[in-house]
């Protein structure tokens, strides 16, 4: 049963992110990827990690993809804009090692170093625990990185004076 | 008959109660809010259809479903004929973690198709331990039928429209999602089921009223009701994102539109007045007539926070756009982040008030 | 419910912690009191002066042994500390460099300095870490800053090119990084790099795919940050668009943040299966060296010539890497020590001579200099010379140091190939010399009412001597040995 839907969300995953990148209109392409997103919190909630496949889901396709769609729709453009590039296929070369790359490991994957653990549960309990214990000190370095960018999002787009 | 079995069969029939709620309760809100509109500026609104005008919807339904569906030749075909059902998902979907009423005990049900070791029955399809990112998530996604119904008509009112709801949502999340915050931070805990328990032993989490303030605004914000309907806003988008919608497809907007007015109702009576807990009543007290009471309660706390919306949008006008952004990030946000800091000193400096 | 907060010793966060609120009170200048007050520099220079004493401090106290905070996040030891000399000496430098610069091209002063400090507080985190979560963390929080000081002209075109290409391919860099960190990750099970040394030298020879794909992803994101070939292609746009004194600053810091986290990811944790890597990386190096050394030949523009010489030196650092004993890692910290002030003095002088809007960045207008301007065509000639690695500067020590290393480990032909190539660096550093010294002057005007920009050639010029006079008690006071 979990296999079953372990494949069905793989497939709808894999086949959208093919989507994202093989359309040519924009607007198809952030909607794919927000599909992408989907079943990838549905493989989340899988691996019993409710908290992270929620988050997913709202900061994901509820607000970065929607700013997203926001922008592609403003500039609203067209089919034409795309110009063909013979460079495409040294890209997919290197797409398809990259691919081949990333299958090695999983045909391999009892061999890992570590003893299979405990999978512990995903929720927002033991992420709060894990986050202002163990790894405080990244995630103050967190909004640090979160700073940074918003001022560089304002030095950027202030008007001048 | 073995547990698996059993749970699903209750688990089907959870969700049929609450679907069925929902949509029967559609086309109530939808008659409710014809008539009340109606008194408001003194006309009388229909009430010629069944008894009383009761008919109307499910008259005006029949019509929408038979009409000629129109698809204009210059939409983007699959995003179009794909909105409305974006819509609708979302709008039923959120339902799925609400608790309607009081647990039933175990040996209070007198169905004969039940084994002996029938568990405590909770009336909740699903009592996930995230309950409350989940309304937050789905709430979330419910614009992405607007944006993409908006975009896929090719003109310029609806792509406005779209922008302007895809704007207005974002702004109005985090308001939304501080005020959820504070919640939380009163339960200790996400998932709703313990959030409504907190509630029953202790106060109602009307008790933070800030935090209920924002919450309600921003609920009025994330189901386009007036004042905060900028996405449809008539006079100047022509009704915006579903201009060329008709039959059942500009249908299953208003569903969703007012499927979504429930739910968010459910949502703000669960957060924040004891969801289905009926005030000084225990609701274990006299077997299945106490749970059926603790439905009815809450069935009766909805309304009136559909009423609540109904008046609100008959008796204020529309926002400006800028006045929309300034209110959302200037007001609110401060406002909600100051609400997280207060109730959280406030559970430090008064533990005992709920744990 | 009883949550453990871990033991925090906040003396060996103090640099990190110093540094990144003075760039946060550097921005809040910037509000309290409209735009012009021109105090924002001096913020950021107490905070990194304070940040410096507090460094000198962790120094005295944790030289001896390795420690760690906030559980095992933070560590302070010998590289540590050695790294956040370099960094601070880095802003310091630049900062005075970039005080009338900023002024006169009316850039937003505190969000300069701010951005300059708190990319120096990442770079710094990526040095005192052994947690590669914090490798990560720190990693953005010096790119992102970085980005932003690249494109802070943003009246201008090519300053907004460099911004936005350093930021992409530097996004995607940054998703190989982290790519490669989940699947260390996925085949060790820790983030720890002390931990995952443990793991991978106890399984011997017998490891998982899906560690050497995670070591190579690393290797992709390490060398796009310190610009090893053949992920290279962004550093002379980006060095060429950006402000010279950014410039100067993110090519040392972010070059030298890059190296502190590539030594202890690859000389610590995965030193066990040295063999397995030693290749790649040796291929890397050459293909580095020599790529930059071509190119730099055939260079109009001074900012570009210096691009690829820092690519160069970037394959001569990474040489330190493929060495991987004791000597090495400190020979590297000399190298990128020696090479702050080289770099940084040699870009304050193009920011000086560049003029308003870097007008006069190519090699010809610098012919005839020392007719014109003869101490600084002296300073500039000491800089390239120590580029160059001739004696007596400190250039030639640092690499002194690196090829001495690797001929230890055993490694003679790459040691051969690294002097070849430095050999051949020589002709590309002498031929501005040439033509600053033995060439008639031209008209372009070289404005030098700079004191703040004289102060910190006068203090790289120092550097640059006296590391290369006394280069072991420089070594000495940076590790005690």
């Amino acid at each position: 049963m979990e296999l079953a839907i372990f494949i069905v969300l793989a497939v709808l995953a894999i086949s959208s992110a093919v989507v994202v990148i093989t359309q040519k209109s924009p607007v198809y392409s952030v909607l794919a990827l927000v599909s992408t997103f989907f079943a990838l919190a549905g493989i989340y909630v899988l691996l019993n990690a409710y908290f992270l496949a929620m988050i997913q889901i709202a900061v994901y396709a509820g607000a970065i993809m929607v700013l997203f769609l926001f922008v592609v729709m403003l500039l609203n453009l067209k089919e034409q804009y795309y110009v063909e590039n013979p460079k495409k296929i040294i890209g997919g070369v290197l797409g398809l090692a990259f691919v081949f790359a990333l299958l090695f490991p999983i045909f391999e994957i009892e061999k890992n170093l570590v003893p299979e653990s405990q999978m512990p549960v995903g929720d927002a309990y033991n992420i709060g625990i894990r986050l202002f214990t163990d790894y405080v000190f990244p995630f103050e370095i967190a909004s640090i990185i979160l700073l940074i960018a918003t001022v560089g999002a304002i030095v950027f787009t202030k008007k001048h004076s | 008959m073995d547990a698996f079995t059993q749970n699903l069969i209750f688990t089907v029939l959870k969700i049929a109660f609450v679907l069925t709620f929902t949509l029967l309760g559609v086309t109530m809100v939808i008659l409710a809010e014809r008539r009340f509109s109606a008194f408001i500026q003194d006309r009388l609104g229909p009430n010629r259809t069944w008894f009383g005008g009761l008919g109307q919807s499910f008259a005006d339904g029949i019509k929408l479903i038979v009409k000629e569906d129109v698809i204009p030749n210059h939409v983007d075909r699959l995003v179009y004929l794909l909105a409305p059902v974006v819509m609708m998902t979302p709008a039923l979907m959120i339902g799925a973690v609400i608790p309607f009423g009081a647990t039933i005990p175990s040996g209070e049900l007198w169905l004969p198709l039940l084994g002996a070791n029938l568990e405590n029955l909770v009336l909740q399809i699903a009592n996930i331990n995230v309950g409350i990112l989940y309304f937050v998530s789905v709430t979330s996604i419910g614009v992405y039928g607007i944006v993409m119904g908006g975009w896929a008509q090719n003109n310029k009112y609806s792509l406005l429209g779209a922008l302007r709801a895809s704007a207005q949502m974002i702004s109005y999340e985090l308001p939304l999602g501080l005020s959820v915050v504070a919640v939380v931070l009163m339960a200790g805990s996400l998932s709703l089921g313990e959030i409504v328990k907190v509630q029953q032993e202790g106060f109602w989490f009307i008790l933070n009223f800030p935090a209920f303030l924002v919450f309600l605004i921003a609920v009025f914000a994330e189901t386009n009701r007036l004042p905060f309907d900028l996405a449809e806003c008539e006079q100047e988008l022509v009704a915006g994102y579903h201009t060329e919608y008709s039959s059942m497809k500009f249908g299953m907007f208003l569903l969703a539109e007012y499927a979504n007015l429930i739910t968010s109702s459910a949502f703000i009576v669960t957060l924040f007045f004891g969801g289905w807990d009926v005030p000084f009543y225990d609701e274990t007290a006299h077997g299945l007539a106490g749970v059926l009471l603790s439905v009815i309660v809450f069935a009766i706390k909805i309304s009136f926070f559909v009423f609540l919306f109904i008046w609100v949008r008959w008796s204020l006008p529309r926002f400006r756009y800028d006045q929309l952004m300034h209110l959302g990030w200037k007001r609110l946000l401060p406002i909600s982040l100051a609400t997280v800091v207060g109730t959280a000193i406030l559970m430090v400096l008064f533990k005992d008030l709920y744990h | 419910m009883e949550i453990k907060i871990p033991d925090i010793n906040w003396l060996m966060a103090s640099p990190i912690v110093i540094l990144s609120i003075f760039g946060m009170l550097t921005l809040i200048f910037g509000i309290a009191k409209g735009r012009h007050t021109k105090k924002a520099v001096f913020v950021a220079l107490l905070g990194t002066l304070l940040a410096l004493v507090s460094n000198f401090i962790c120094l005295f106290e944790f030289w001896q042994k390795t420690n760690s905070t906030f559980s095992e996040m933070l560590t302070s030891d010998y590289i540590s500390t050695g790294f956040n000399f370099i960094f601070l000496t880095v802003t310091l430098l630049s900062i005075f460099v970039s005080h009338k610069y900023v002024q006169d091209e009316n850039l937003p002063e505190n969000e300069y300095y701010g951005m300059m400090l708190l990319s120096a507080a990442g770079m710094m985190l990526m040095a005192s870490t052994t947690n590669l979560v914090v490798v990560f963390t720190g990693l953005e929080v010096m790119s992102i800053a970085l980005y932003i000081l690249a494109g802070i002209k943003r009246n201008e075109l090519k300053s907004l090119e460099a911004a936005l290409k350093y930021f992409l391919l530097g996004a995607f860099a940054s998703g190989f990084f982290l790519y490669g960190i989940s699947m260390l990750y996925g085949a060790t099970g820790t983030l720890d790099l002390k931990i995952m040394a443990e793991i991978v030298s106890k399984n011997g020879t017998e490891f998982p795919m899906i560690l050497m794909v995670g070591i190579t992803f690393l290797i992709v994101g390490f060398g796009f940050k310190v610009a090893l070939a053949p992920f290279h292609v962004w550093t002379p746009d980006v060095y060429e668009g950006a402000s010279s004194p950014v410039t100067g600053f993110m090519s040392v810091g972010a070059k030298a943040a890059g190296f502190a986290a590539f030594m202890r990811v690859f000389d610590v944790a995965l030193i066990s299966i040295k063999t397995d890597w030693i290749d790649v990386l040796a291929v890397l190096a050459i293909l580095t060296m020599v790529i930059g050394n071509i190119l730099a030949l055939q260079q109009t523009n001074f900012k570009r010539l210096l691009a690829y010489s820092s690519i160069t030196h970037a394959g001569y650092l990474l040489l330190g890497i493929i060495a991987g004993n004791e000597l090495s890692s400190q020979a590297i910290m000399f190298y990128l020590f020696s090479y702050a002030f080289m770099n940084i003095g040699a870009f304050a002088i193009i920011t000086l001579v560049g003029n308003k809007n870097e007008q006069f960045v190519n090699v010809t207008d610098f012919t005839g200099l020392a007719k014109k301007k003869p101490l600084l065509a002296f300073l500039l000639t000491i800089f390239l010379f120590s580029l160059a690695g001739i004696p007596p500067m400190a250039g030639f020590f640092g690499k002194y140091f690196i090829f001495s290393a690797l001929i230890k480990s055993g490694a003679t032909n790459l040691a051969i190939i690294g002097v070849l190539n430095a050999v051949v660096g020589v002709y590309y550093y002498l031929s501005p010399i040439v033509l600053v010294w033995m060439k008639e002057p031209n008209e372009v005007e070289i404005n030098d009412t700079n004191p703040m920009l004289k102060f910190a050639l006068i203090i790289s010029a120092l550097g640059t001597i006296l590391i290369g006079i006394f280069p072991s008690q420089v070594m000495s006071f940076l590790f005690q040995i």
